[in-house]
């Protein structure tokens, strides 16, 4: 029933304006692969929830063209093989863990037997064994998350959709949850994963979409966003002539940044902490494009304390896209080609 | 199907879950208790199974208003009073917040999200609430059922007519409170709001009753002026040239003066209150029957008998259904506003025929119209809306 190319979900020009005249989204187009983790990130506001509103049918689109496994978006048949906790969720208090199960997943069609069987698998599987005939009231925010991860998978979806699941879990229930997403991947199933937590996203996701001002302003999957932002760093002691700096040009080690010990990207320029220690921050990929600048350091005599491999963290890409993408008006944000995307540089 | 059923089932574990629906229930079970207590010996009714007695011979053991007494106390005064208007309150104070509550944020987005259409979903969720009354009405005249068989030895299946009745009033309610849920999102709101406008529908049904009566009252009070004055002009005509009859016809042309003028006066009310009339039934027409819709419950219950609890409270005994009294009526009993015995007996007479012609259908049908349409806009407006 998938799309083509087993795409999950092809979105084309989802856009959505409140009342009011609040344009949550511009026309936003992505594509989500059968069975991979996909992560859905942006700052507050950048319209991350109302896309996964839109897709189910919570919030109705202004515009929006495409399909989800297979079906036109908007079409509740397509539903019964999603999944969606959604972030904030309130279960009715007077249910205890596994009624909430079954209410959901009679909801979901799924027949009696199957809810009964199936509960208890998932509540097993969520750590939550022990608590499935006690009331959701009285249960705490994590065991909450748990229980909603649990009824997200209670109709054994094809892709499930999960709007921040860690929010108020602690460590150890977090890497559960992991874990869970990672079996779920094992299994086939496809995860849409919306969260603000970066380092979670970086350790389970396959592919990544930031959002910003209702734009999509990098796609990708996370290695190849970042690959641009590999680099070498060399940590000497001593201080640097500017005319050496061009002399490393000459040698084809382009763009050479120097920065101090201390932090910041130097933007080219040499810089120098109390101790007379530098860094040459290096855009090469492989370890032979930087030999001949330790040569170099080391025929002057300056001792080298440091060599190494670098690449920015999903979380610095995270604030580079926003922070490029700023405030510009719709249509302007740089990325809503995904083609652009793959070029990206700092 | 499936889902349907899971929200009629989580309906109930919801209002199972609320205090005040217990709370209900044991008023309901004192009623039921109290109501069990009264009975009947040679010298009339007793109270409190036994305990004590009230020197009463209309109302001895075997007499045919035992019957009359007990299934009037039900449908007049316990179906009324307490199911349509305590139960009934007490019923939106338990309902007011389950719109509310299925609509915020974090609930709705869950269920939403299930493959089952809004439209479906609404109406399923609408349906579901009703059961709070439905089920407390249910095991209420459950009871009263096996009070009245095991105390007059009649197993009357009537009683259970109240289930639908009264349902039948809370969904007009409902469907209000509906709507204001879905447009407000307010407990408090949609409670206060739906108990002002309920109040409304029973002011403007209460005044239009009066302005009805009033109406019926002067125009037959026209009537039998004119009818007095044209035999009156009998007199007159058939009058000979006799000392006698001349003697009749002056008094007869003086009593012409005075009817005509009454019935001008008459008119001259009618044309002022006309106005009044015709807005409060214009009101009264499109407003849902909520009294009248429990009150067919008494309607239905006194259908094969000649005797009614209204007879035996007004204590018309042996005048037979719907007696107005004689001249002697006293002025408490008296619907009209002219002292006129035979203007007044004509009026009660058309009253409460005009009440009894009011159709089940109109009454239940023009209700439901009603609220067909404000359920209609609560469901456009829960459809179309983001959350």
């Amino acid at each position: 029933m998938s799309g083509a190319k087993g795409l999950i979900l092809e979105l084309e020009r989802v856009s959505k304006t409140y009342r009011g005249r609040i344009r949550a989204l511009r026309g936003i187009s992505l594509n989500v692969r059968a069975g991979e983790v996909f992560g859905l990130l942006g700052p507050n506001g950048a319209g991350k929830s109302t896309l996964v509103k839109i897709l189910m049918t919570v919030v109705k689109p202004s515009e929006a063209r495409g399909t989800m496994l297979g079906c036109r978006i908007g079409d509740k048949r397509s539903l019964r093989r999603v999944g969606y906790l959604p972030e904030h969720h309130r279960f009715p208090p007077y249910l205890s863990g596994l009624q909430v199960l079954s209410y959901y997943g009679a909801l979901s069609n799924v027949a009696r037997r199957d809810r009964k069987t199936r509960s208890k698998e998932l509540l097993d599987l969520v750590g939550m064994s022990k608590w499935g005939r006690t009331k959701v009231s009285k249960y705490s925010k994590g065991m909450n998350q748990r229980l909603g991860l649990a009824q997200a998978l209670i109709n054994d979806p094809d892709v499930v959709f999960l709007d921040e699941p860690t929010d108020g879990v602690d460590p150890l229930g977090r890497r559960d949850i992991r874990e869970i997403l990672k079996r779920l991947r094992d299994e086939g199933k496809t995860v849409f994963l919306n969260s603000h937590l970066l380092g979670e996203v970086e350790m389970v996701c396959d592919r990544v979409s930031i959002l910003q001002h209702g734009n999509v302003v990098r796609e990708g999957a996370i290695k190849e966003l970042t690959k641009d932002s590999q680099r070498y760093e060399v940590e000497y002691e001593g201080t640097t002539e500017p005319g050496w700096l061009n002399q490393l040009k000459d040698v084809r080690i382009k763009d050479v940044k120097t920065a101090s010990q201390n932090g910041g990207n130097g933007g080219g320029a040499a810089s120098r902490d109390a101790t007379a220690r530098m860094m040459l921050i290096l855009p090469a990929r492989e370890a032979k494009d930087v030999q001949s600048v330790i040569d170099r350091l080391r025929r002057e005599g300056r001792t080298i304390h440091r060599v190494e491999k670098r690449q920015d963290s999903l979380e610095d890409l995270f604030i580079k896209a926003v922070e490029e993408s700023g405030d510009k008006p719709a249509g302007e944000a740089p990325g809503t080609n995904p083609s652009r995307t793959e070029g990206a540089k700092s | 199907m499936r889902p349907i059923l899971a929200i009629l089932m989580d309906s109930v574990r919801q209002l199972r879950a609320k205090r005040l629906f217990w709370v209900v229930l044991a008023l309901s079970g004192t009623i039921v208790v109290g109501y069990g207590s009264i009975g009947f010996n040679e010298k009339g009714p007793t109270l409190f199974y036994g305990l004590l007695s009230i020197d009463q011979p209309m109302l001895a053991k075997g007499s045919v208003w035992t019957k009359i007494f007990m299934e009037g106390m039900f449908s007049a005064i316990i179906v009324n009073i307490w199911l349509a208007w305590g139960a009934m309150i007490l019923a939106l104070v338990s309902t007011a917040g389950i719109l509310p509550d299925y609509l915020a944020g974090g609930s709705i987005d869950l269920v939403l999200s299930k493959p089952i259409g809004r439209v479906k979903m609404f109406l399923t969720k609408y349906v579901g609430s009703l059961t709070f009354v439905l089920v407390q009405v249910l095991i209420f005249c459950a009871g009263v059922f096996l009070v009245l068989g095991w105390r007059m030895n009649q197993w009357e299946w009537k009683v259970f007519l109240a289930v639908p009745m009264v349902v039948l009033m809370f969904s007009y309610l409902y469907a209000i409170m509906a709507l204001l849920n879905v447009w407000t999102k307010s407990t408090l709101a949609s409670l206060l709001v739906t108990m002002l406008i309920w109040f409304g529908i029973f002011s403007i049904k209460a005044a239009n009753d009066r302005l009805q009566i009033a109406k019926v009252n002067f125009q037959t009070a026209s009537e039998v002026y004119a009818k007095r004055s044209a035999e009156q002009q009998l007199i007159i005509d058939e009058s000979t040239s006799s000392a006698e009859d001349e003697m009749k016809a002056a008094r007869a042309k003086v009593r012409i003066a005075g009817l005509e003028k009454r019935v001008e006066e008459t008119e001259a009310t009618l044309d002022k209150i006309r106005p009044f009339t015709n807005v409060s039934y214009a009101f009264a027409f499109v407003l849902p029957k909520t009294g009248e819709t429990v009150s067919l419950v008494q309607r239905w219950l006194e259908a094969d008998s000649e005797l009614t609890f209204t007879d035996l409270i007004l204590g018309n005994f042996g005048n037979g259904k719907n007696a107005g009294g004689g001249p002697g009526n006293n002025r408490s009993n008296r619907i009209g506003f002219i002292n006129d015995w035979e203007i007044e007996s004509l009026t009660r007479e058309r009253v409460i025929d005009y009440a009894n012609n009011q159709s089940e259908w109109w009454i239940i049908g023009s209700s439901l119209v009603f609220e067909g349409i404000i359920l209609g806009l609560a469901l456009f407006i829960f459809v179309r809306q983001d959350y």
